[in-house]
């Protein structure tokens, strides 16, 4: 009897003990949004670098060593003085260097230019800034004006205004036999919902035509293009298709782990016609074809009767949308964090986009079929080379 | 650290303790109730959920007297969670459904009752993590959904973008992802003598894990660690017993 009760005592005072060894986890919460007023700059680049951490969606392929970017530049930022002009202009040069790397070819960081010291400093593009060391990198050429000494009179054509600038679209025949559509901006059926733009009858050309037997081909024109809204992609490439368009795939954020990812979801274009288009459509796509204008090239590439000519675009594939709708991608700082911070906000990509053959072409840019340089002296002098390229492969 | 401290704790009370020994065995099944413990207070209309699994084990109960054993049930079972959204994103979220080896050794003090018999288990675990699903409802964010009548507004993401459904095998990313998991457990049970020998019981067991279910591979690295809750019932029988004369020594 004596060791039975030595034993539960033992228990008695042991047991406590035991359940102690339980979870009392040493969860660190994870940062909650700075909402000091006038944060230090130390503080813009925790902020800066927290955001990336959870909100960036390329770190599964992105070589930027983000850890080390972080045991690097934290110190510097410790060392800056905000009301020191001069530290301040350093703050900015350490922002463009730890980003230099990023592949997102949408990724801006927007400067801040109240903060004394960076008042004319650009905004940071790194893949802008490294495409302009390429070789073959040029200025936009713009073929607004070149095109018009190909179109057959009567051509359709729309000058309107948008939130992201001047826009237009053109619609016309060359020789007749092919059916041209050109579009400086991805937003026609925002467009063309809204009758004042014009643009409502330039596209319902454009669906007239592409089922008439005088046509043997369509050209639709995205150089110089900056995109715009995804839903060109079923209003233009789905009005020539009978069937879902499978050509590609979007990948989401699934948590704020870097490398929390959802599996990759189908990116399909939804048919909008009875009829399919069976003639050659050709996209002309060079440099400055971005965003929804190189989906668009994509989309026709998956295309059975489709062909890419021109060079080989921008590369910035991945869609964007704001952050709350797909926890990832876009950032910026609140109203009370905005005093003081070097930047204010940071515009990235929301998904990543993979091409149907499993290929990410964001940063080095979708090629074309047939590359076709931009010819300078041509240009100067009128002629539109790759356009001519185009009419030719339509007519042999 | 805490398994230091665990094994410590219980040989302290199980040194020179003498008894008359029972072992046994049986099998168990159940149900788990997982959440994965981590903040999410950067992100709107988000939340963890806690999800259900289900669970089979094989208990080995080593009696040293009446009131004092020690159990081991190794087990198979689901650590499953979810990632919901709400609000105008309702509908859409992302599950991982986990697959566990899991071996508990416990410290089981009983008090018995003629028949009836109440139990508390006290220990800690390593379980190894096998297989995993993965399922889930996305926004497809380049596919748009049919477009609503002109007079109504979407009041849900899933009115704007096509839901994307998805249920498959999840593969284990080496980068990031942990295998084995240590933790801690408590339970408090019940168990029916039958005639026949045979021992019926059920327990509530809650398990807390000491480790991330994920590897540290970043800086800054958010917290998150499986909570489980577990109901299980079986039944036990009697392999050896052994009674020792307390004047032998």
């Amino acid at each position: 009897m004596q060791i039975k009760y030595s034993g539960l005592g033992r228990l008695m005072l042991t047991l406590p003990a035991l359940c102690l060894t339980l979870a009392c986890h040493k969860m660190k919460d994870e940062p909650a949004p700075d909402n000091t007023a006038d944060i230090t700059l130390r503080q813009s680049f925790e902020s800066f670098w927290d955001n990336m951490n959870r909100n960036y969606l390329f770190w599964d392929i992105d070589t930027t060593d983000w850890d080390l970017v972080y045991e690097n530049y934290q110190p510097l930022f410790a060392a800056l003085d905000k009301g020191n002009p001069a530290d301040v202009r350093k703050g900015y040069s350490y922002f463009k260097a730890m980003t230099a790397g990023l592949i997102d070819g949408h990724y801006t960081l927007m400067v801040n230019h109240t903060i004394p010291g960076v008042e004319d400093a650009a905004d940071i593009r790194p893949v802008e800034e490294r495409k302009k060391l390429q070789p073959g990198y040029h200025p936009v050429y713009d073929y607004g004006n070149t095109d018009l000494v190909y179109l057959d009179k009567g051509y359709r054509e729309a000058l309107y205004t948008t939130a992201d600038g001047d826009a237009y679209v053109r619609c016309g025949n060359i020789g007749k036999r092919v059916l041209f559509l050109r579009f400086s901006q991805c937003n026609l059926k925002a467009a063309a919902a809204q009758l004042s733009t014009g643009v409502k009858p330039v596209v319902q050309y454009f669906f007239d035509q592409l089922h008439q037997p005088a046509i043997k081909g369509i050209i639709i024109d995205v150089r110089a293009n900056n995109g715009g809204n995804t839903e060109d992609l079923d209003f233009i490439i789905g009005s020539m298709i009978d069937t879902p368009l499978h050509y590609g795939y979007t990948r989401l954020k699934s948590g704020n782990g870097r490398l929390d990812y959802t599996p990759w979801i189908n990116a399909v274009i939804r048919p909008g016609s009875e009829h399919a288009v069976k003639i050659p459509i050709m996209v002309l796509a060079d440099l400055y074809s971005r965003s929804v204008a190189e989906l668009m090239t994509m989309a026709v590439g998956a295309l059975p009767n489709g062909m890419v000519i021109g060079e080989t675009t921008w590369g910035a594939t991945s869609p964007l949308a704001p952050n709350e709708a797909y926890n990832g991608g876009p950032f910026q700082l609140s109203a009370q964090q905005f005093n003081g911070s070097l930047f204010y906000k940071v515009y990235t990509s929301s998904a990543i986009f993979k091409y149907k053959d499993n290929r990410i072409y964001e940063d080095s840019g979708f090629p074309p079929d047939i590359l076709v340089k931009p010819d300078p002296v041509a240009f100067r002098n009128g002629r539109d080379m790759q356009l001519e390229k185009a009419v030719s492969w339509i007519n042999q | 650290m805490r398994t230091r401290t665990f094994l410590v704790v219980l040989l302290y009370f199980i040194s020179g303790l003498p008894a008359s020994a029972q072992l046994s065995m049986g099998l168990e099944t159940g149900m788990t109730r997982n959440h994965l413990y981590t903040s999410l207070n950067n992100r709107s209309n988000t939340a963890y959920e806690a999800v259900n699994g289900w669970l089979i084990g094989v208990p080995v109960t080593y009696q040293f007297n009446s009131w004092l054993g020690i159990q081991a049930d190794p087990l198979l079972m689901q650590k499953n969670y979810r990632l919901r959204r709400t609000g105008y994103y309702d509908g859409v979220y992302h599950q991982n459904n986990n697959y566990y080896l899991k071996l508990p050794v416990m410290a089981q003090l009983c008090l018995q009752y003629h028949r009836l018999q109440l139990f508390l288990h006290a220990g800690g675990y390593v379980a190894w993590w096998m297989a995993g699903r993965i399922k889930g409802v996305q926004p497809a964010i380049l596919n748009n959904a049919d477009p609503l009548p002109a007079d109504e507004e979407p009041d849900n993401i899933l009115q704007m973008q096509q839901a994307y459904a998805y249920h498959e095998r999840y593969t284990f990313d080496a980068r990031k992802d942990r295998r084995i998991e240590l933790g801690g457990l408590a339970g408090l049970g019940a168990g029916w003598q039958l005639p026949s020998g045979y021992h019926l019981f059920v327990e509530v067991r809650y398990c807390s894990a000491w480790n991330q279910h994920q590897k540290p591979y970043m800086i800054r690295q958010p917290a998150a660690y499986n909570e489980t809750l577990m109901i299980m019932t079986g039944c036990r029988f009697y392999i050896a017993k052994r009674k020792r004369n307390e004047n032998a020594d």
